[in-house]
């Protein structure tokens, strides 16, 4: 009864998640270590963009900073590992709920004006908490902070010598993410952020409270977004406030989740497909300057060419004509 | 259930938009709201609807004092609304329209009240179609069949007939007929005074913001100052 709207067949689906249970068995054939550093790129900001779309694409609120959220959760396992040597598994708990916090404190004051105010609060703020680190000690300023690297250790989250295990961790977020996803568009909560996205005073009208849901919402997003930020710190082992709260993070969360389909369950994962190999690709090529010139022109082009992103775009033209006139 | 409009006042600047108005509406009531454009008959049911602050006024259902109340509560208290411009969600199926309604006013299972709604309005047809692809009259009923599922006390309508064809008109108002039948009451806010002096069984006017005359159908039409002000000779 609970047709969705995205009208993909099932199969489109089984076939993604196919592709992405594909993935975990391929490395045993033996791949080389640039392939699974691109795949884990892929994975790791398919998994921030769907984190990222939850708030963007199913209750239509932007958020112009969301690498703040990826900065907290990469610092979060960071100073826990570095500072204190806990294990970086407890930033899953630390980083999400700093992130939600935040989250809760930008969204409150915001969610409640007309226009956009919240995705003005969000970019201010990112910067004002990157400007904050690239001067506070206690994180290690602008030098960062670079971890005591140990070779392999599940306990310590870190596995220089073989980076499979990243990848696997890699996919097991996607797979969650995607997951996270699909439940929350198919109950009553995601079709009430949608009906949000969609006219926000009509969803008041029917009893719905629009703020929590935003606040809500916003904070699982952020919680989300942090957990992509822990897996990069454990697999760079090095973070400073550039690397990880800047614009060009900001432009990788967003990214997928637009050219892939901003709203869609599987346009984040699409994007990042495309976009994460194309980056690796274009830094081999060019190197790596105009890293924000290239994200920028990757914008202009999903603006003007498929503004509503691959899938809707697809879905749209070839699939809802069909499904509508049976 | 009585609905109560004590003094409710709404200003814009220099402008009194709605000017000390009171009323009260008793349960089952077919109300008409007329007035010319720009009286505040809209202004009016936003400050009713909890969509605007009120300058001045207290609003009640039941006895339960409203006044302060947001549109989401008002809402889980029974007072439904709908919108001059229709407020559907375009991005949803039709179903999911009303999938997306809180159930708090009913106990019988979402699944089968969202069925029974779109049979209800007739919708059942287009029930996957999503809802910028309905015809202007389509989405007002679907906004309907989503003040339906809410399982509304009172039904506050913003212009229900307006760009809708007459066989469309006819279902909206069997439909609202319907669920007056089962002791909901309407205040409808319309400039079709053809139907409203059909169909209600009350008609109040707004003037500058001010009511100029509450009383039967009859006694609207030849009322001196709403001829005046608003029905012409
Ligand atoms: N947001 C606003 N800001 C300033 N003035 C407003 C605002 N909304 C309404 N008004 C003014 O309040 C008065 C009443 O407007 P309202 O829209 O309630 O009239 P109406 O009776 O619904 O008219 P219509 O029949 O054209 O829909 C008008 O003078 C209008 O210009
Ligand atoms: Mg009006």
């Amino acid at each position: 009864m609970l047709t969705r709207s995205e009208l993909l067949p099932k199969n489109v689906y089984l076939l993604a998640v196919g592709l992405l249970v594909a993935t975990a068995v391929v490395p045993v054939v033996g791949l080389s270590n640039l392939i699974i550093d691109v795949m884990l790129d892929l994975f790791l900001f398919a998994f921030v963009s769907l984190g990222w779309n939850l708030l963007a694409g199913f209750t239509g609120q932007i958020n112009l900073g969301p690498a703040l959220y990826f900065g907290i959760g990469a610092y979060s396992a960071g100073v826990l590992f570095q500072t204190y040597r806990i294990t970086p598994w407890a930033a899953f708990v630390v980083g999400p709920a700093i992130a939600a916090g935040l989250a809760l404190i930008t969204g409150y004051p915001t969610f409640k004006l007309k226009g956009d105010y919240y995705a003005l609060a969000t970019l201010v703020i990112s910067q004002i908490v990157l400007l904050s680190f690239l001067a506070w000690d206690y994180v290690g300023a602008a030098y960062g902070l670079s971890y005591d690297i140990i070779p392999f250790s599940w306990y310590w989250f870190q596995f220089n010598t073989n980076h499979l295990a990243y990848y696997y961790i890699g996919l097991v977020m996607v797979l969650g993410a995607l997951g996270l996803t699909w439940r929350i568009r198919n109950s009553e909560f995601g079709l009430r952020l949608m009906a949000i996205r969609d006219d926000e005073e009509g969803a008041k009208s029917i009893g719905i409270n629009t703020l929590r849901y935003k606040l809500v919402i916003s904070m699982i997003s952020a919680g989300v977004i942090a957990m992509g930020g822990i897996l990069y710190a454990q697999y760079t082992l090095y973070l400073d406030p550039n690397s990880t709260m800047s614009l060009t993070i900001t432009a990788d969360i967003a990214l997928p989740a637009l050219l892939g389909g901003v709203g869609t369950i599987l346009g984040p994962l699409l994007g990042a497909a495309i976009i994460q190999p194309l980056e690796w690709l274009l830094r081999f090529t060019i190197g790596s300057n105009l890293q924000l010139a290239i994200r920028g022109a990757i914008f202009m082009m999903i603006v003007l060419f498929i503004p509503r992103g691959i899938m809707q775009t697809v879905v749209d033209k070839y699939i809802r004509p069909k499904m509508v006139k049976k | 259930m009585s609905f109560s409009v004590e003094h409710v006042t709404k200003r814009y600047g220099g402008v009194t938009a709605v000017d000390d108005v009171s009323f009260q509406i008793g349960k089952g009531e077919f109300v008409g709201l007329i007035g010319p454009n720009g009286s505040g008959k809209t202004t009016l049911l936003d400050g009713l609807g909890g969509y605007i602050r009120k300058d001045a006024g207290r609003v009640a259902l039941g006895g339960h004092d409203l006044s302060k109340a947001p549109p989401y509560e008002l809402a889980k208290r029974g007072v439904g609304r709908t919108f001059q411009v229709p407020r559907v969600f375009d991005n949803m199926t039709v179903v999911e329209n009303l999938y997306c309604v809180p159930a708090a006013r009913s106990s019988e299972p979402k699944e089968k009240r969202v069925e029974d709604t779109m049979e209800m309005v007739r919708l059942a047809s287009v029930a996957h179609e999503i809802a910028k692809n309905l015809s202007g009259g389509q989405k007002k009923l679907l906004e309907l069949a989503r003040v339906v599922m809410l399982n509304p006390t009172i039904v506050l309508m913003d212009e229900p007939f307006s760009g809708v064809d007459p066989a469309m008109l006819e279902s909206l108002l069997g439909l609202m007929r319907e669920m007056n039948k089962e002791g909901r009451t309407f205040l409808i806010v319309e400039h079709n005074i053809a139907v409203i002096t059909k169909n209600c069984g009350r008609v109040i006017c707004l003037d500058e913001g001010k009511v100029i005359a509450d009383g039967s159908p009859g006694d609207i039409r030849n009322d001196p100052r709403v001829i005046e002000a608003y029905l012409g000779t």
